[in-house]
């Protein structure tokens, strides 16, 4: 009988301690979920303030002045080239590419092309043949 | 006997003694068993909650307001951390040095500092609210005692002041003031949540003790405007106010098949992220909120109720004769006498006759009606605050004079926002769109108000605005069929017609298939030019150039070499 009164005076001793060191472990496992939260808190303001610094820095006033800075500025409406839709006869697309091929020069490079995809595609088709009759 | 040798102890204490220590123990008992009954049974809740304030508290958890967003996902108001200043009065003490140093920091006079913290009434004052937080924490670092921080937001506005009118402002407590951020607050504002936490002995929370509310950050607010267009906008106002050196304006962008604004700028504006000396003149959203006579910018609408009424057709001869008309003792005039016109050539020129003469074939009730039906007289209810209704008499009151000088916008009166809307009617086959400022997803159903037919034939004339002849060939964009009408009123001033005077042009393209409507406004010019055709034409043209291009609009009449065409004051001159 008194044997068994201290095996289980020994498990209740024992199992006092555990609850105290799975209370202790638990609030350090808590502080620890805490920091993190805090942490992923203050991420995600960072990421709010990245997100408000980047649109203030792509904001298309800021943009063009860093671009009239850079002495850039948009084509003038006569050196665009407005690329039409299916109906463009070939007469344009010719004209166009000229344009193109002239644009190679530096001086005229500000040329703005429209194109649409048809378009595009008809006008790389035109470049490729006359750089073959170049060559030949 | 022993005892007996001891007479005392023989003595005999009296039996009620005893009783009574018994009964004074036993009633001292009961006093102890009372109050352990009286403390743990029915006062328990409130040393337990005594208790727990020793070491539990409730902390707040803070929601974030939504975000607001434009059309294609670029954010134009979030809400940062920010930080409170404030201070104990009965605690704070700085010396000169940390006085100079907060200063600096917070960017206050240090008169004002020791104002606050010296004066007035109560132990809490705030030093500065919405500070950001890299300044409060070299705040922290002074180390003054009785200087606390408290979190907060800031908003901050990364488009600054090209957004101000249609964003609008929150407050220091993070609650809209204007625009859309106070249209949309009930979605935007965000409800803070609180739970209750156990604190060790050091401030740090080491246990959750219950959940008393989620915080519910706000909802993010995606609105129909494109800022690239926006810019445009801004930019495109802001070269005409100072080309014209004009007092105010504005501009409308719409996008006629849902009727969502796509831009709305105005001038003067202000910095949203710095309103320290803001004026109401700048907060002023005037697109919305001031009506003027719209003047010949609203002769088609005389034509189309002519038009539906079948009183003419595009064809018929309208005499103008040497551009002066009587009626009654008023005499109405034209900038040139025109003869005989066309319909279509009264609005190409801008006749003023002509339209009077049109208007007063048909009944006051039919224009009437369709300026109503169009949104004259009505808020445009697209959720600014101050919007503004305009003025349309009722016709049973109208004079043949009023009549007459109706058909060419004077005597009524209509703010940008709804000449803006108005339009939408020719360029959307018939039917005016409602107004809105957030992003359709869906198509939307007009209502109509005017035939297809009616609509068409009203466009084709807007198209002969912008050719050589007409009044506005500064509109023009080049390779773009381009409709829209010009508008030259003169102000009242203290009830008379002053030589001051509001340009305007509202107008779409391409005209084959309308994707954009812009409405310009510019306020008493005052180079010399005053004529919408002149000044307000050439704000249109460049924005609706540049708003096709962003957009990736296919050209309409690609081969068209209509762009270098002299502008010619002289065909631009009209006189509403």
């Amino acid at each position: 009988m008194r044997r068994t009164d201290f095996i289980l005076f020994i498990c209740l001793i024992l199992c006092a301690l555990a609850v105290v060191h799975t209370q202790h472990r638990a609030r350090r496992v808590f502080v620890d979920i805490e920091r993190e939260k805090t942490i992923g808190d203050e991420l995600a303001a960072d990421l709010r303030r990245i997100q408000a610094e980047r649109a203030t820095l792509v904001a298309s006033n800021r943009v063009e002045r860093v671009a009239s800075d850079m002495k850039m500025h948009l084509p003038d409406t006569r050196s665009v080239i407005v690329m039409g839709n299916q109906s463009q006869d070939l007469a344009d697309i010719d004209r166009a590419s000229k344009s193109l091929a002239l644009a190679t020069d530096i001086s005229k490079s500000n040329l703005l092309v429209l194109p649409e995809p048809h378009a595009e595609r008809m006008l790389s088709k035109q470049l490729s043949h006359s750089a073959k009759r170049g060559k030949q | 006997m022993r005892y007996k040798a001891n007479a005392a102890l023989n003595l005999r204490l009296e039996g009620w003694r005893a009783s009574f220590i018994l009964v004074l123990l036993l009633l001292a008992f009961m006093v102890l068993v009372g109050r352990a009954i009286f403390l743990q049974g029915m006062h328990a809740d409130f040393l337990q909650h005594k208790g727990e304030e020793r070491y539990s508290r409730v902390i707040e958890k803070t929601a974030y307001r939504g975000e607001v967003r434009d059309r294609n996902g670029d954010p134009l108001a979030i809400s940062l951390p920010a930080v409170s200043v404030w201070a104990s009065r009965e605690d704070a003490e700085m010396n000169p040095l940390q006085l100079q140093q907060l200063s600096t920091l917070l960017e206050m006079p240090k008169e004002e500092i020791n104002h606050r913290v010296n004066e007035g009434r109560g132990n809490f004052v705030y030093l500065k609210r919405q500070v950001p937080q890299d300044v409060a924490q070299k705040v922290t670092e002074i180390h003054i005692p009785g200087l606390f921080e408290q979190k907060g937001f800031r908003r901050s506005y990364p488009k600054g002041e090209m957004m101000a009118h249609l964003l609008g402002f929150t407050d220091v407590e993070d609650h809209g003031q204007e625009g859309a951020e106070l249209t949309f607050q009930s979605v935007l504002g965000g409800v803070n949540g609180a739970r209750r936490v156990i604190k060790d002995r050091a401030g740090s929370v080491i246990e959750d003790v219950e959940n008393i509310r989620e915080p519910r950050p706000g909802h993010d607010v995606v609105l129909s405007v494109d800022s690239r267009i926006q810019y445009l906008a801004w930019r495109e106002l802001h070269a005409a106010i100072t080309r014209n050196k004009a007092k105010a304006g504005a501009v409308m962008v719409l996008d006629p098949r849902t009727g969502e604004v796509l831009a709305l700028a105005n001038y003067p504006d202000y910095n949203p992220n710095n309103r320290e000396h803001v004026t109401l003149t700048q907060l002023r959203n005037r697109a919305v909120a001031d009506t003027y006579e719209p003047g010949s910018t609203l002769k088609p609408f005389t034509i189309a109720a002519a038009l539906e009424a079948n009183k003419v057709s595009p064809g018929t001869i309208i005499q103008t004769g040497n551009g002066t008309m009587n009626i009654g003792p008023a005499v109405i005039h034209d900038t040139h006498p025109g003869g005989a016109l066309t319909v279509s050539q009264v609005i190409q020129r801008s006749s003023n006759v002509g339209a009077a003469r049109i208007a007063l074939s048909l009944p006051p009730e039919a224009m009437w009606n369709l300026f109503t039906d169009v949104g004259f007289g009505q808020t445009p209810k697209m959720g600014m605050t101050g919007e503004a209704g305009g003025r349309v008499r009722p016709y049973r009151s109208w004079r043949p004079i009023e009549q007459a000088t109706m058909s060419y916008g004077h005597g009524i009166s209509v703010s940008l926002a709804q000449l803006a809307r108005s339009y939408t009617v020719f360029a959307n086959e018939g039917n005016v769109m409602p107004l809105t400022l957030l992003k359709q997803e869906e198509p939307v159903s007009g209502r109509r108000v005017i035939s297809a037919q009616t609509a068409a034939a009203v466009k084709d004339m807007l198209e002969l605005v912008v050719k050589p002849e007409g009044t506005a060939p500064l509109a023009q964009v080049r390779g773009f069929r381009v409709a829209g009408k010009t508008g030259t009123a003169h102000k009242l001033d203290h009830g008379h017609y002053s030589n001051k005077y509001v340009a305007s042009f509202v107008g779409f393209a391409p005209a084959s298939h309308p994707k954009l409507l812009i409405a310009v406004m510019i306020d008493e010019p005052t180079t010399g030019d005053y004529y919408g055709g002149l000044v307000a034409a050439p704000v249109f043209s460049g924005l609706m150039a540049g708003a096709l291009q962003v957009l990736g609009i296919q050209p309409d009449d690609p081969a068209s070499e209509n762009y270098a065409v002299p502008p010619s004051a002289n065909s631009a001159a009209e006189e509403t």
